[in-house]
């Protein structure tokens, strides 16, 4: 398991907040994932050698909810 | 810049609308400048609207609003549609104004990263980035500057000021010898100090890192509005729907008012005011708590903070100074001077804690004074020959021994006995000080709701159950081993009411097993215990035990504002609903039930921050 944590810029509506959260829980390989809107930022915990795929997805998802959101990896 | 152009654009709009409402044209004109004002006010939203729905997004925000106010121009209400937008355009400005504000704010509090170092080598001062000093090198802090890196003063004294991290407004002395802290402020001299730990281990980094990662572990009413909000706006819309095709069917009406109510449950689908005025309570609330010094790692421990019932304390070094002092001195025919002086001289060769307390409690030199045949009695104390008086310090076992007569007290502590000459003069006490500030903490605890407050110690019976019963503590358990705490925890976990917390309060360093188990653990003067820091959900980083009343109340604060908000938002909704289903509600209602409800929920959320009445 991997933590990471990316931040959402440009991410402003909390109800997208809570979307993105489901969102990123749903993909293969994310666990415990969580966004605070207040500080636009997305923990969670990838299965090892899964980080590629995982991003590339949520990339994705994360566009379908907000195309306004750029993702940075934070750690 | 963002913020700007919806400002204008919002502006531009609303003075067109304004010209639509005064100036009298009728047909397609006043529908080309309603439409223009729409359009101006609104057109990214109806844009997002569609590229949302591309990408397969349909019950957005976005969308909803578009359907209600195309709604509404298609049923010919130009004036409803545009002010709906134009509000709620309004709504969505105030809402990022405030969040943003309110992340400045906390921004701005923990304002204590530093920006560069100045590193002392081979006689030359050079500013570099705190990450590049090592361990071991030498970096001067002028006055006014903020202190890069944990380590000790070698030269220089000053005044440094602590408040960023503790809370405390008096500022703190520090000398040569002394260990610093990152995040202090240096307010009047030049201080030389060797760094004794790396930029990410030192203070202000892992305390820095540990408030922006606050918020992640949330709390239930957190969670219970999330879920609220995933159902609420699609079962508003399908009712919509029905309310829209239904009723024009089965009583054969008119289509245009069924739709007009419809368009009424649109505005009102949205959920915003709830989903954004929880976490910012919350976040508020976080952000007040660390401005009175304390550091609470997520909202869902300021939830279960709001809900303590049993507070339960470690004694030593959390309710008492966890260090020996002089509390008493007790002298008979001479003065509490000379009794003090006796002892000092007397014990001045001794390293016990007891002497030490004594000698401080002197605290005047001691040397080239005339003392001879000193002699320690094991177990008893000590005799000696001082200004030509045969002195005895010791416990009443020496008394005994000596065959004098003393006063036999009941003190709780540890006693030394003095004899002048074979005569008793009197007795001083020594006892683990209880800080000032405890008796308070425990009245304020009582005041804001805590029902039961219990003290755990490994100490003898009659010195714990004096502290408690000074301080008014309604259970001491004592002579307790570390997993008699644990299992003592449990127990009263299992007393407590079902929906209610426990929260544990101790230094961190010991008690990580206890920490671990109550539903909120704090650990006090955390302040540069890096262990402490680890294993507690809330930190206080002072030695305050009255902080926890103060945190305690911030929290209550939070969780009042976020019920209050909760109640609010969905009492306005469902009356505006119930109203606009049967024909009573225009747009405008539906407009403030969405748009104004936010505001004001907004607003109570922005109070959670302020908590000068508890620092």
């Amino acid at each position: 398991m991997l933590e990471k944590v990316i931040i959402l810029e440009g991410l402003d509506c909390a109800n997208c907040a809570a979307k993105v959260e489901r969102a990123a829980s749903r993909i293969r390989g994310v666990d415990n994932a969580n966004v605070t809107f207040m500080t636009r930022k997305l923990f969670m915990e990838v299965e090892d050698g899964k980080l590629e795929q995982v991003m590339k997805e949520l990339d994705e998802v994360i566009h379908r909810i907000d195309s306004t959101v750029v993702l940075k990896v934070e750690k | 810049m963002k913020e700007k152009r919806t400002l204008i654009r919002i502006i531009t709009g609303a003075v067109i609308f304004a010209v639509g409402m005064l100036v009298p044209v009728s047909g397609i004109w006043r529908l080309v400048i309603f439409l223009a004002s729409y359009l101006i006010t609104g057109g990214d939203v109806v844009w997002k609207a569609v590229v949302n729905i591309l990408h397969g997004q349909v019950f957005d925000e976005n969308f909803l609003m578009s359907l209600a106010t195309i709604g509404a121009f298609i049923v010919g209400e130009y004036p409803e549609g545009v002010a709906v937008m134009l509000f709620y355009q309004v709504g969505e400005l105030f809402q990022s104004y405030a969040v943003n504000k309110s992340r400045a704010s906390i921004a701005d509090l923990m304002d204590i990263r530093p920006d560069y170092a100045n590193l002392k080598q081979g006689g030359e001062i050079k500013r570099v980035s705190p990450d590049e000093v090592q361990v071991g090198d030498i970096i001067v802090v002028r006055p006014g500057e903020k202190v890069p890196l944990d380590g000790k003063v070698l030269s220089g004294s000053s005044l440094v000021d602590t408040s960023a991290l503790t809370g405390e407004s008096v500022p703190r002395e520090v000398h040569e010898g002394s260990e610093i802290l990152s995040g202090f402020i240096n307010q009047n001299g030049l201080l030389t100090i060797e760094v004794e730990k790396m930029f990410g281990e030192s203070t202000v980094s892992r305390i820095l890192n540990l408030v922006e990662n606050a918020s992640s572990k949330k709390a239930h009413a957190e969670k219970f509005i999330t879920k609220f909000a995933r159902y609420y706006t699609p079962v508003v819309v399908l009712v919509a729907l029905a309310l829209a095709v239904l009723p024009p069917l089965i009583l054969s009406e008119a289509f245009s008012d069924w739709i007009y109510r419809a368009l009424i449950f649109l505005v009102v689908s949205c959920p915003c005011a709830l989903v954004i005025s929880i976490p910012l309570s919350f976040f508020g609330g976080i952000g007040g708590a660390s401005r009175c010094g304390v550091l609470v790692k997520g909202s869902n421990y300021l939830e279960a903070l709001s809900k303590a019932e049993v507070v339960v304390f470690d004694k030593t070094g959390t309710l008492t100074k966890g260090t020996f002092s002089v509390t008493e001195v007790r002298p008979k025919d001479v003065s509490a001077e000379e009794l003090l002086r006796f002892a000092a001289l007397a014990e001045q060769h001794s390293s016990h804690p007891i002497s030490v307390s004594i000698r401080k409690a002197y605290g005047q030199k001691l040397d080239e004074l005339p003392i001879s045949g000193v002699e320690e009695i094991s177990g008893h104390g000590v005799k000696a020959v001082v200004d030509g008086r045969q002195v005895f310090a010791g416990n009443a076992r020496l008394m005994e021994l000596e065959n004098i007569a003393y006063d036999r007290t009941e003190q709780t502590g540890t006693v030394v006995h003095l004899a002048l000459d074979g005569r008793y003069a009197g007795y001083i006490l020594i006892s683990d000080e209880v800080k000032e500030d405890a008796e308070k903490a425990i009245r304020e605890l009582r005041k804001s709701g805590v029902k039961k407050t219990v003290m755990l110690t490994g100490d003898n019976r009659t010195v714990g159950e004096a502290v408690a019963e000074k301080l008014g503590i309604d259970e001491a358990y004592t002579q307790l081993l570390p997993d008699g705490k644990v299992e003592r925890v449990e127990k009263l976990l299992l007393e407590k009411s079902p929906k209610s917390s426990l929260v544990f309060v101790g230094d961190g360093i010991n008690d990580a097993p206890v920490l671990a188990r109550a539903d909120v653990g704090i650990a006090m003067g955390a302040l540069g215990s890096d262990a402490a820091i680890e294993a507690a959900d809330v930190v206080i980083m002072t030695d305050e035990p009255s902080k926890i009343a103060s945190v305690m109340k911030v929290s209550r604060k939070a969780l009042r504002i976020v019920k209050q908000n909760i109640v609010f938002a969905l009492a306005v909704k469902a009356a505006i609903l119930v109203l606009a289903a049967f024909g009573f509600a225009t747009m405008w209602e539906g407009v403030f039930a969405d748009v104004g409800v936010s505001v004001l929920a907004i607003l109570n959320a922005l109070r959670a921050m302020r908590v000068k009445q508890y620092q």
